[in-house]
């Protein structure tokens, strides 16, 4: 652990550092040209590589490397079938909105995509409109990336002796403090460093350097996926041999256990999180530390997970819990809580809809996966951190060798990622405590095994820079949509370009700044956000983005009845899924994503009220590019 | 107006044939992602939610639903992407547009 912890310190310094070099020289690349267009959208001269990977990284979140393996690791094969809408993403999000919107951009001189719609459709107020709608749904979605960072990056350096130092050194400063108190200071550490980094690279080089870095983030992310793959399938024997053994499986059952010794001991004993407790007739891990108080002999109550599978009993190694402890202890399990769907089912792991804790119809019911089938590929087109970056591209060229680029470069990380984490599932037992760990941890198991401890530093850079490829894009549309289309166009269209310049610099450092204080203590349900927030993106600008450049009748009037109908829909279904579940998931409507009944909600008030409505006559200035 | 000159007018501009080309594309690319949907989605569904799933057929390593379902489909998915991407789509650059009815 201290040694995959090291590891990753190390990557994560020389990481940052190439980071930083990136964004010194794309600023000096910016120099001498228009500061906007430059600034904001990189002056439309973006290659293929640059674009295929800004494109493909920008896509790929934190949730991609740890959200998606813990996922398989949990339910197995069925993600296969779940992710299946990738396999027409880059074509359709690429190719359907690429060449038209480059091309309205340039004419219109728009370089975000409110300005689009006020350039376009010769309307302020649809432009304000799409400000505002942005803003609110991209800064739920900033949070939420800011908090994936801090909790990835300390993940990934919990176990190193001097970042614990320094975690000390913070939470003794900030534990009497007000806010940030609260706060353990691993994570206020890391939170900072992140940061630190990601503000700092994009107020200094603005989209030019998001793209550099991006290109490197896409290369590190492929590079960690395809030495795991190697790793993973070369351990466990081949896939094949990993699907075998998962065709025996049988979920494990989540418990409440009380670990014992026979007799007292003269010292406390203390059971960290992830001790395994192997008994002739339980294997045990504990989901909680714990400790046996000197003088007594039982822990008290805690959560833990009880294998059922034999294969997975077997595989687990005694080293690492006797090492820690070297009394006999032995555990007394008090509650099972069995799997919803799938306890003591052999073979659940290898098909649909894969076991579920939750709930009794299982992870994917047939309805979820036609939803998800439409939301990959649709809510990508739909995100305007994805619209951004079809204005930037040089020529039609560029775009057309790009989509093979990126349907090539997710077809190598997600079939690999499917692979290596169903060897995963056979390799490393018990993970379902903490299942968000399964990549770093995994990563740390392979490399160990196959002797190059080191290693797993290069593999776990891949899931911070997979965040820090999508932060950074948030950031910036944020910035700009608050100094282009609400400061030049509302307040001072002839702002001359040095203040623009200051403006850009201190709106970005003031985001960054705001949206880090206020993940300092995350707002309950973050998690949810970001998928209330993505799907508000694309449900607000997919069908008017669409309407705007094939449908020539399309009005003003029906840009914002799109816009607002595709967001009342998703809050409305929000709502009511609160009020029947009491939790911050959506309803959904005859068991279908919301995402699907928004975008109808979305193209039923748009056409309509563009037919009852007449085309904007007089043209609206645009602003100085 | 002379009949030449009507002529000339209905006659279909650059532009015009510029914006059903994009039109064009963009009804191939949603018309092959409802193909690829009834594909992946009617095998899926088929064979991939098996009554005694510690039986499943395995394939190449995988699950006989996977290969069919999912690995092969997206198989094709790429070579349809390449095909279509490099060899379809047209490169027609940015020129002057004739205004949409929104513009005029």
């Amino acid at each position: 652990m201290a040694e995959q912890s090291t590891a990753a310190l190390v990557t994560f310094a020389i990481y940052t550092a190439v980071v930083m070099l990136l964004a010194v020289l794309s600023g000096r690349v910016s120099r001498g040209k228009e500061f906007v267009g430059e600034y904001f959208l990189g002056s439309r001269s973006l290659g293929v590589w640059a674009f295929a990977l800004t494109f493909a990284a920008t896509n790929a979140s934190g949730g991609t490397f740890m959200g998606f393996p813990a996922l398989i690791y949990t339910h197995g094969w069925s993600l296969a079938f779940w992710i299946a809408g990738f396999m027409t993403l880059p074509l359709l999000s690429m190719g359907l909105l690429g060449k038209r919107l480059n091309r309205v951009s340039r004419e219109t001189g728009a370089v975000t995509i409110p300005e689009v719609f006020a350039a376009k459709m010769k309307s302020d107020a649809a432009g304000v409109v799409a400000t505002c709608l942005l803003v609110f749904f991209m800064f739920f979605y900033l949070l939420a990336q800011f908090k994936a960072g801090g909790k990835i990056l300390s993940t990934l350096l919990g176990g190193e002796p001097t970042f614990q130092a320094a975690a000390l050194w913070v939470s003794e400063r900030t534990s009497g403090l007000p806010w940030f108190g609260d706060a353990s200071g691993e994570y206020l550490l890391c939170l900072a460093a992140f940061a630190l980094a990601v503000v700092g690279y994009v107020v200094y080089g603005g989209f030019r350097a998001i793209v550099w870095t991006d290109v490197m983030q896409g290369v590190v992310m492929l590079v960690g996926v395809v030495i795991m793959l190697a790793l993973a399938l070369y351990q466990v024997g081949g896939i094949g041999n990993a699907t075998r053994k998962m065709a025996a499986m049988t979920p494990p059952e989540h418990c409440d256990v009380r670990v014992v010794v026979s007799e007292p001991q003269e010292v406390d004993i203390v059971l960290p999180k992830g001790s395994w407790i192997k008994t002739s007739a339980d294997t045990v891990r504990l989901a909680q530390s714990t400790r046996i108080v000197a003088g007594d002999t039982e822990s008290a109550q805690v959560a833990g997970l009880r294998l059922t599978a034999r294969s997975d009993i077997d595989a687990v190694s005694m080293s690492s819990f006797d090492a820690e402890v070297s009394v006999e202890v032995s555990v007394e399990v008090l509650e099972i809580r069995e799997y919803a769907y799938g306890a003591g089912k052999a073979g659940v792991y290898l098909s649909n809809p894969g076991p579920s804790a939750n709930s009794g119809l299982g992870f994917l019911a047939i309805s979820s996966a036609l939803s998800f089938f439409i939301f990959w590929p649709f809510g990508a087109t739909g995100q305007p951190a994805n619209m951004v970056r079809l204005m930037a591209f040089k020529d039609n060229r560029t775009l057309r060798v790009s989509i093979v680029t990126v349907t090539v470069y997710y077809n190598i990380i997600f079939f690999a990622l499917l692979l290596i984490f169903c060897c995963g599932r056979v390799l490393m037992p018990g993970m379902e405590i903490d299942p968000d760990r399964t990549m770093p941890d995994l990563a740390s198991h392979l490399t160990a095994a196959a002797g190059v401890p080191w290693l797993a530093g290069l593999v776990v850079a891949a899931p911070f820079a997979a965040v820090m490829s999508s932060v950074d894009s948030f950031l910036l549309m944020v910035s700009s949509s608050l100094v282009r289309d609400v400061y030049q166009r509302h307040f001072r269209p002839d702002a001359p370009e040095r203040v623009l310049r200051r403006m850009s610099y201190a709106v970005t450092t003031i985001v960054g700044l705001l949206a880090v204080v206020m993940v300092v203590n995350p707002p309950m349900y973050l998690q949810d956000l970001i998928v209330f927030a993505s799907g508000g993106l694309a449900a607000c600008f997919l069908v008017p983005m669409l309407l705007l450049l094939y449908w020539p009748q399309f009005t003003s009037a029906g840009a914002i009845a799109g816009m607002l109908g595709g967001t009342a829909m998703h809050l409305v279904l929000t709502v009511a899924g609160y009020l029947t579940t009491q939790q911050f998931s959506p309803y959904e409507l005859l068991g279908m994503n919301p995402f699907v009944w928004d975008l109808v909600m979305s193209a039923i008030l748009a056409w309509s009220v563009s037919i009852m409505t007449q085309p904007t006559a007089q043209p609206k200035q645009g602003l100085r590019p | 107006m002379n009949d030449k000159e009507e002529n000339a007018a209905k006659a279909p501009t650059a532009s015009r044939l510029t914006r059903r080309g994009f039109r064009f594309e963009a009804l191939v690319m949603v018309a092959f992602w409802l193909i690829m949907a009834v594909w992946v989605l009617g095998v899926c569904h088929q064979f991939g939610y098996a009554s005694d799933p510690a039986e499943s057929l395995v394939v190449l390593g995988m699950p006989a639903w996977v290969v069919l379902g999912v690995f092969a489909p997206w198989c094709f998915s790429t070579l349809f992407t390449i095909w279509f991407a490099l060899f379809k789509m047209s490169d027609d650059e940015p020129d002057a547009e004739e205004p949409a009815a929104h513009l005029s």
